[in-house]
């Protein structure tokens, strides 16, 4: 008994001590940051940072991470200290989402820790830095972004326009960003968000090659103008190329082959969205124009229509892009590119499709734009790609069928294509009891399931078009 | 729990007008706090099926809210799917205003000072499920999923043995270690520089002894935070308190040894009090981050003080203060804050308050004041 009195009297002690810590510390203020820069270190230990890493690291990770990725139990063992940050992450495996690096040199869509800042719908945890709001800015989030475009190097290769991108953007205050050469340098790598060719929107004109079917038009997304919801944010950039193809080879038009649109804000072109517009040197080694004023004010003219078409916003024009064909369009088809005449019995046609049946059928296939171009992604061929496929018998042409890539939303599980049936006649589109013989799922799906096997695996053809002598991207 | 002791426990609440629970070194409800565990007088165990505190609530959890509210006895929904399967689940949504002060210029340097915008946001901090399964009398499965915000992550999933000679348990698996007071503020100074918090999880095994009024829970970790193991160094982390009606005591301490020298050390003393209508909380932890010949040592403190109002509404007042280099002067930050806490059911809580950042006048985030309003919603 007596044993525990004393013990609980001692206890009692110790609570009085345990109180009154934090009671004396309660004292105790802030630091009034007598001598230290921003991160609350001595100044003198803090040259100013130029390169671009130096400035990740200063601007990004000791100023909003390491109050929890430092030392032995960062979180995910990830330590973003300064003399640590590098090696943990360019070309390391993230932990969350293993199939990717937290840093992809060159590659910052491919980045998880972009993704992280950026707070991408598709991460795994929450949106870093985890004690946000606030996240980091814009300007900051670009910053990281800047420095894996350009290799995400250790230090700088005393690159001059790293340099001087980096005064540029210093300048400039928060509500500006002002674009410069190395911004566009890695465009390829950003995320595609369309690829067209011919006239596939009817605002083009002849406007990026519009006019010219030998031309296809790809569109590219910077990170901030892809994490942009509603109106673009500033330091969003589009990227648009106009190519063909030369022996193989992506060939830049001439002419504009490599425009941009810079989301510049400020006071900039502030009658047209402040948005700043490019002509760019097809090899990104120099910027042949740029201002609000380009082309004579055209482009800023032409582009505030985009806002009048479903989906277009903010003086861009909708994305995927999307063709409708109508009856018009395969009115000339025989003055196509006749890309294979053939009377075989072709197995693929399963004795059934396109007169199979009839041993003397000549089927002939013409593909509208000779140069459209089956990419390897998921898109495939170019929105607008138009291919038709006649029969004849006995000299008269007796089917007339035809594949348009309508893009879009449409007929999305199997790559965006609408089928035609048209009349031999007078190639108007057919007409049964349903209405016009188009559409996702003509023929019952049969178009779609039997085509589906013109793919690279079956090796029989790629993105549901079968494979053909004269087609140059599509034959054995 | 059997049913008539879920009975006794329910009128012996009833009898004493017991509040809050007070999570201390286990209990609660999920992330309710360890206001209600001092308060009660209680061991996290009780009110928490995980033992350690945070997560899940136990039966005895869950009636515990529904005594806070005299509506509250009755309920159509029953997270107890039935004998061996129970789930649960937490949800924080809320709106937050902050105002940045203007960053002072750093001396000698031409580069304007970076002020940051007013911010005012929703968020939801926080959506977890749970499920425990209970495989016999002392063991169960045990799984906290986070669902929210963004893409969803394990927090814990372990295997839970209780019922051990000298009220001994074993956990298995990817849990919370255990160390200091589990405040729901993640974000608080004591618990983000120790790493400690419902943000970071561990790969493991745990030991706990709970005899009589002490807790001791002891666990060996990888030590790297739930990323993929890479050495053969360990983390132990360690809790120990003493729990009295109207008082407790407790200490922790952790080592946590990674590759090229890498060390983390932390440990702290941590404890509360009932007076009255009163009850009070207190942490202080020493860290120490060392990597090769570089050594980094921090002090972080946590005190509130809680003043129950009425059995369901809380009223808080607490500061917080940090040193985050004790070799640099004058760059200490601190919080304080002012909250209300109201349950307006056994299912909903809603918490809005104030916070005073104060840190150094070179940045701006340190500095700023928020307004807050959040809807907590748990089962
Ligand atoms: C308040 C603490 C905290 C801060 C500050 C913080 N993080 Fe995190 N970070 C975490 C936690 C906890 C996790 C794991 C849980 C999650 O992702 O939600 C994490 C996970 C990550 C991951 C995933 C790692 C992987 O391997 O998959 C990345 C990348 C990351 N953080 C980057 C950052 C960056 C960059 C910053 C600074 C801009 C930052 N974090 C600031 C706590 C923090
Ligand atoms: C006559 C109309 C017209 C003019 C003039 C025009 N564009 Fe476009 N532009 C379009 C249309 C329509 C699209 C979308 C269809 C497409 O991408 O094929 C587009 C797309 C773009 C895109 C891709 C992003 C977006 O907004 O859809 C960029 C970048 C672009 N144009 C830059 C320019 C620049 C720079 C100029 C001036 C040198 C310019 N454009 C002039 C019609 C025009
Ligand atoms: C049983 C399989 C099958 C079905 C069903 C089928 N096709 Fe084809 N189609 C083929 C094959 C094989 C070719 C290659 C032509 C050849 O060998 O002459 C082809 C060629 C074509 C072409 C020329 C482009 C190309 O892919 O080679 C068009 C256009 C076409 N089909 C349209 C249609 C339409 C429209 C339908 C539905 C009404 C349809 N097809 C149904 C097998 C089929």
């Amino acid at each position: 008994m007596q044993l525990s009195s004393q013990l609980s009297r001692q206890l009692c002690f110790l609570r009085i001590i345990l109180i009154s810590l934090p009671l004396l510390i309660i004292g105790c203020d802030a630091g009034d940051g007598d001598g230290l820069d921003e991160n609350g270190l001595a100044i003198e230990n803090t040259p100013a940072a130029i390169d671009l890493f130096s400035r990740v690291q200063s601007e990004v990770f000791t100023a909003r991470c390491i109050a929890c990725h430092i030392g032995a139990s960062a979180p995910l063992g990830l330590d973003l200290s300064e003399g640590n940050a590098y090696a943990n992450i360019v070309s390391v495996t993230s932990t969350q989402q293993s199939t990717m690096m937290l840093i992809s040199p060159n590659n910052p869509e491919e980045s998880y820790l972009v993704k992280k800042i950026r707070g991408d719908s598709d991460i795994t945890g929450a949106q870093m830095p985890r004690n946000g709001p606030p996240f980091l800015s814009d300007n900051q989030i670009q910053l990281v972004i800047d420095w894996v475009n350009a290799g995400a190097k250790a230090t700088a290769s005393s690159g001059a326009e790293e340099t001087i991108n980096a005064g540029a953007e210093e300048t400039t205050d928060d509500n500006e960003f002002v674009a410069t050469l190395s911004d566009f340098t890695n465009y390829a790598s950003w995320q595609a968000i369309d690829y067209s060719i011919d006239a596939s929107n009817p605002a083009l004109g002849t406007a990026h090659k519009g006019d010219d079917a030998a031309y296809s038009r790809r569109t590219y997304k910077n990170a901030t103008a892809q994490a942009s919801t509603g109106e673009y944010a500033i330091g969003s950039i589009l990227v648009k190329e106009v190519v063909t193809w030369q022996d193989g080879d992506k060939e830049f038009s001439p002419m504009a082959g490599l425009n941009a649109m810079v989301k510049r804000g400020g006071e900039f072109n502030s009658g047209n969205g402040g948005w700043e517009w490019f002509d760019i040197a097809s090899d990104v080694t120099a910027i042949n124009g740029q201002g609000a004023d380009l082309m004579g004010g055209m482009c800023d003219a032409c582009h505030s229509q985009a806002e009048s078409q479903t989906g277009g916003l903010d003086y861009v024009f909708p994305y995927p892009s999307e063709y409708i064909a109508s009856a018009a369009d395969f009115a000339d088809y025989e003055d196509w590119e006749l890309i294979e005449k053939r009377s075989d019995q072709n197995s693929l046609l399963g004795e059934i499709a396109h007169k199979a049946d009839d041993p003397d059928a000549i089927r002939r296939i013409y593909k509208k734009q000779l140069y459209a171009y089956p990419d390897t992604a998921e898109q495939g061929y170019p929105v607008g790609t138009i291919i038709v496929l006649e029969v004849e018998q006995n000299d008269a042409i007796t089917e007339v069928t035809a594949m348009v890539k309508r893009g879009g939303t449409f007929n999305t599980d199997n790559h965006y294509w609408e089928w035609f049936m048209l009349a031999p006649l007078d190639l108007s589109i057919m007409v049964d009891d349903s209405g016009e013989a188009r559409g996702a799922n003509l023929m019952g799906g049969m178009c779609n399931s039997c085509h589906s096997g013109a793919n690279p695996t079956t090796g029989d053809g790629i993105d549901y078009v079968f494979e053909h002598k004269d087609d140059p991207f599509n034959h054995p | 729990m059997k049913p008539y002791k879920i009975k006794m426990l329910y009128s012996q609440l009833a009898k004493f007008g017991l509040i809050t629970l007070l999570y201390f070194s286990h209990t609660v409800i999920s992330h309710a706090e360890p206001y209600f565990a001092v308060r009660d007088g209680l061991k996290c165990s009780v009110c928490h099926s995980n033992i350690t505190g945070g997560g899940k609530r136990s039966a005895y959890g869950q009636i515990y809210t529904s005594t806070l509210k005299p509506a509250n006895k009755t309920t159509l929904f029953n997270p107890k799917l039935n004998d061996n399967i129970s789930i649960g689940a937490n949800f924080r949504a809320n709106w937050t205003y902050a105002q940045f002060d203007k960053a002072k210029a750093v001396e000698n340097q031409t580069s304007t000072p970076q002020d940051i915008n007013d911010t005012s946001s929703f968020n939801i901090s926080n959506g977890i499920v749970y499920l425990e399964t209970q495989l016999n009398s002392g063991m169960s499965f045990y799984l906290d999923q986070q669902i929210a915000p963004e893409g969803g992550r394990t927090r814990e999933a372990a295997v839970i043995w209780q019922g051990l000679p000298y009220g001994a348990y074993l956990k298995a698996g990817k849990f919370f270690l255990p160390y200091g007071l589990r405040l729901q503020d993640d974000q608080a100074f004591i618990r983000e520089s120790t790493g400690f918090n419902f943000d970071n999880s561990d790969t493991g095994l745990e030991l706990g002894l709970e005899p009589g009024p002490w807790s001791l829970s002891l666990a060996v970790s990888n030590g790297t935070q739930g990323s993929g193991e890479n050495n053969k160094d360990k983390q132990v982390s360690l809790v120990g308190s003493y729990v009295q009606k109207n008082y407790r005591v407790g200490m922790s301490a952790s080592v946590n040894n990674a590759p090229n020298q890498v060390k983390k050390t932390a440990h702290n003393i941590f404890g509360g009090f009932v007076y009255g209508k009163f009850n009070v909380l207190g942490e202080v932890d020493w860290i120490n981050n060392e990597e090769g010949a570089n050594e980094i040592e921090q002090l972080a403190s946590f005190l509130a003080v809680n003043y129950l109002y009425s059995k369901a509404l809380n009223l808080k007042l607490s500061y917080e203060y940090f040193d985050p280099n004790d070799d640099i002067d004058e760059d200490e930050q601190t919080r304080l804050r002012l909250l209300a806490e109201l349950f307006l059911n056994q299912y909903s809580q809603l918490r809005t308050g104030i916070k005073i950042e104060d840190g150094i006048p070179q940045n701006a985030i340190l500095n700023n004041e928020q307004l807050f309003v959040e809807l907590h919603l748990f089962y």
